[in-house]
C-alpha cells in the first residue's frame, strides 16, 4: 500500500513541460469569446466548439518515470428481487406500496429494480451486478414543483452526506475500504421555467467523485445525489462499481509523449477553435472507467491524465484537464 | 348592448372553433404513427473548415428510426448526408418532409440558430425563423446536435411552432459529443422495448441523454407547450409528460388556443 503511494506521490510531482502549437489555418477568432471551458470544449456565442490539432511540436523537458498501477477487477454481484425489495423498502427510497418490479435489458447487462406502477413509475430504485445503483422520484421529473424552496448549497451537501450514509447501510453494495467518495462541487442539476419564462433551480447535483487508494476514477464514474425542495433527495446515482484487485499490475505500455501525440481531439457536434497554444503543466497516472452503468465491463483501465494550460491568440488562458490511455 | 354583443360573441366564438376544425382536420392526419430521419456525417462537400465531419451521427439517428420502426411506427423517410437538406425543415419544403410525418429525428452539427447540413439551399443552416412546424402532421421534433435550445437564446425556438401544431422539441443547451447510441436509447425509454418501465417523452429524452452521455458539464434541454393557471402560474399540464402514441396514456390532444403562447422549457446536468 505504502509503495503504491509513493508511486502515485512520485507522479503526481512530476512536472512535465511542453508545447504544441495548434494551427487550423489563417482564420481568426471574431468578438469577444466566452470561456467556458469544459472537458474540451470552448463556448462562445455560437455555442460549444471544440479544437482540432493539425499540426503538433512536443518537447518534454523531463520524461517521467511513470509507473505500473494495480489492476482492478469489476466483480459482478448476484442480483434478484429479495435483494431489490429489501434495498427498495430501506430507509433512503422508502418504495412500499404497489411495488412493481422490473428487468431492463440493456446493452450487455441488465438492471433489476422497483418501482411504483402509478402510470408515470416513480419512485423507482435499479441496481445493476456492477454495484452501481440509481433511485429517481416524482419530483426528479422536473415540471411538478412551482419555485421550488432550495436549502442552500451547504445544507444540500449535508443532506446528500446524510442520504450515502443511510444508502450504506441499505443493503445495496456501497464502495468503501480503498474506494472512498469524496466530495467534489454542488451545481444547479436542473431548471425549469416559469409562468413568465423565467428559470429556476429545480434541484442541487452534490457531486462526489471517487479514488482507489487516492488514486482518482476518472470516466464514467462518480456520485451524484440530487437534492430538491425542502430538501427532498429527488434522484441518486451511485456510478460506482464494486473492484477488486487482481493481485497483478497494469503493465504501461505508452509513453506520455505517445499518449498525448496520439490524443484524439474531442469531437463534438459543434464547431472547432483555432489558433491555440497548449502548456502540459502535470501528468500523473489514473484509473479510468470507460463506459457508462448501462454496458458490462471487466476492469478498470488506467489513463494518464495531464493537466493543460490553452492560451489563445490574445494570451487569455484557460485551464483543461486531458486523458490519454497508457495502454495499447 | 347585449343584444349587439351577444351575437356578435357567439360569431366570434364559433368562427374561432370552426377554424380551428379545419386546421385540425384538414391538415394533420390524427394517427401520430410516422417517424423520419436526417443525419449528415460527411460535411466535406460544404469545404468549411470549421463544420468537420461526424462518425456516429448515422448510428445515432438510425437507431431511433429502427427501434421504433420495430415497435410498429411507419418509417417514412431516412435521409443521410446529401439526401438530407435543410428545406425539409423550412417553410419551403417541410410539408413533403419533416412535417409530413408525427416524430422528426435529426442528428448532425447544431448552434443557438439551427442545425447545419451538407447541401447549400442555400446557406446548410435549417435556421429556426425560416421553420414553422406543426402546421400540417408533426409533432415532436428531436434535435441530436450542439447548442439548439440554447438556454440563452430558448425563446426563439417558440417562434417555430405552429398554432395547433408542434407539442414539443428536444435538443441541448450546451455542446453534446458524438455519440452513437443515443437515439436507441432514446426509443427503448419512449417505448419500454427493454423492460425498463416507460416513460414519458421528456422523461426519456432527460434519462437517455444522462445515461448515454454521462457528463456533468453537457446540459440536455427540452421546449414544449404546457399551460399555466393563470391567475397563480402553477403548472397545470404540460406536454412533456405525453407518451407515445399506443403506450401508456399516449399523445395529448393538440395544444389548446386558449394556452398557445405558453411554453415549458427544463435544462439538466447529463450526468449518472
Amino acid at each position: 500500500m505504502a509503495s503504491k503511494k509513493i508511486i502515485f506521490v512520485s507522479i503526481a510531482s512530476i512536472v512535465i513541460v511542453c508545447t504544441i502549437s495548434l494551427w487550423l489555418g489563417n482564420f481568426s477568432i471574431n468578438g469577444t469569446l466566452d470561456y467556458d471551458l469544459d472537458y474540451g470544449y470552448y463556448k462562445d456565442g455560437q455555442g460549444h466548439a471544440s479544437f482540432n490539432i493539425s499540426e503538433t511540436v512536443v518537447i518534454w523537458e523531463t520524461r517521467p518515470e511513470l509507473e505500473a498501477l494495480p489492476e482492478l477487477l469489476i466483480e459482478k454481484i448476484p442480483l434478484d428481487e429479495s435483494i431489490v425489495q429489501q434495498v427498495a423498502t430501506s430507509a433512503p427510497f422508502k418504495i412500499h406500496a404497489n411495488m412493481q418490479f422490473y428487468q431492463a435489458n440493456w446493452y450487455d447487462t441488465i438492471e433489476l429494480g422497483a418501482y411504483i406502477n402509478d402510470g408515470k413509475g416513480y419512485p423507482l430504485l435499479g441496481l445493476f451486478p456492477s454495484g452501481a445503483i440509481r433511485y429517481y422520484t416524482p419530483e426528479w421529473s422536473g415540471q411538478n414543483s412551482f419555485a421550488p424552496i432550495l436549502p442552500s448549497e451547504a445544507e444540500a451537501k449535508q443532506i446528500a452526506d446524510n442520504f450515502l450514509s443511510e444508502v450504506q447501510k441499505s443493503g445495496a453494495f456501497f464502495p468503501t475500504g480503498e474506494q472512498q467518495l469524496v466530495f467534489s462541487e454542488v451545481v444547479p442539476g436542473s431548471q425549469s421555467s416559469d409562468a413568465w419564462g423565467n428559470l429556476y433551480t429545480n434541484y442541487w447535483n452534490v457531486r462526489y467523485n471517487v479514488e482507489y487508494n487516492g488514486i482518482p476514477i476518472s470516466g464514467h464514474y462518480g456520485v451524484t445525489v440530487s437534492v430538491g425542495a425542502g430538501g427532498q433527495v429527488v434522484a441518486f446515482n451511485g456510478n460506482w462499481r464494486n473492484l477488486v484487485p487482481s493481485g497483478d499490475n497494469v503493465n504501461i505500455t505508452v509513453t506520455p509523449q505517445q499518449a498525448l501525440e496520439s490524443c484524439p481531439p474531442p469531437v463534438i457536434r459543434g464547431t472547432p477553435v483555432s489558433f491555440i497554444s497548449m502548456t502540459v503543466q502535470d501528468v500523473k497516472l489514473v484509473y479510468s472507467c470507460d463506459v457508462g452503468i448501462l454496458h458490462d465491463l471487466d476492469s478498470l483501465s488506467v489513463v494518464y491524465e495531464f493537466s493543460v494550460m490553452l492560451t489563445d491568440t490574445n494570451g487569455r488562458q484557460i485551464p483543461l484537464v486531458l486523458y490519454a490511455g497508457a495502454t495499447a | 348592448m347585449k343584444l349587439i354583443g351577444y351575437p356578435l360573441l357567439t360569431i366570434l366564438v364559433l368562427a374561432s372553433l370552426l377554424s380551428v376544425g379545419v386546421v385540425m382536420a384538414g391538415n394533420d392526419d390524427g394517427n401520430n404513427v410516422e417517424i423520419g430521419i436526417e443525419y449528415i456525417m460527411d460535411y466535406a462537400p460544404l469545404g468549411i473548415w470549421w463544420i468537420p465531419n461526424l462518425d456516429n451521427t448515422g448510428l445515432d439517428a438510425q437507431g431511433w428510426y429502427n427501434v421504433l420502426g420495430n415497435q410498429g411506427f411507419t418509417p417514412v423517410f431516412n435521409n443521410g448526408n446529401q439526401s438530407a437538406d435543410e428545406s425539409h425543415f423550412e417553410r419551403s419544403d417541410d410539408a413533403d418532409w419533416a412535417d409530413n410525418v408525427d416524430f422528426a429525428y435529426f442528428a448532425g452539427h447544431g448552434n443557438s440558430t439551427g442545425f447545419l447540413f451538407a447541401t447549400n439551399n442555400p446557406n446548410h443552416l435549417a435556421s429556426y425563423d425560416q421553420m414553422t412546424l406543426g402546421d400540417q402532421d408533426l409533432e415532436w421534433l428531436f434535435v441530436s446536435a450542439c447548442s439548439v435550445l440554447q438556454y440563452s437564446t430558448r425563446w426563439q425556438w417558440c417562434n417555430i411552432f405552429a398554432s395547433y401544431g408542434l407539442h414539443g422539441m428536444t435538443g441541448f443547451d450546451t455542446s453534446m459529443p458524438d455519440t452513437p447510441t443515443l437515439g436507441s436509447l432514446f426509443a427503448y425509454y419512449l417505448t419500454g422495448t427493454n423492460g425498463f418501465p416507460l416513460r414519458s417523452i421528456g422523461d426519456a429524452w432527460k434519462h437517455a441523454t444522462i445515461d448515454d452521455i454521462d457528463d456533468g458539464d453537457i446540459y440536455a434541454a427540452i421546449l414544449c407547450r404546457a399551460q399555466y393557471d393563470p391567475v397563480t402560474g402553477i403548472l397545470t399540464f404540460n406536454y412533456y409528460d405525453e407518451q407515445m402514441p399506443g403506450y401508456g396514456s399516449g399523445m395529448y390532444p393538440d395544444p389548446d388556443p386558449m394556452f398557445i403562447g405558453n411554453y415549458y422549457y427544463e435544462n439538466w446536468a447529463c450526468e449518472d
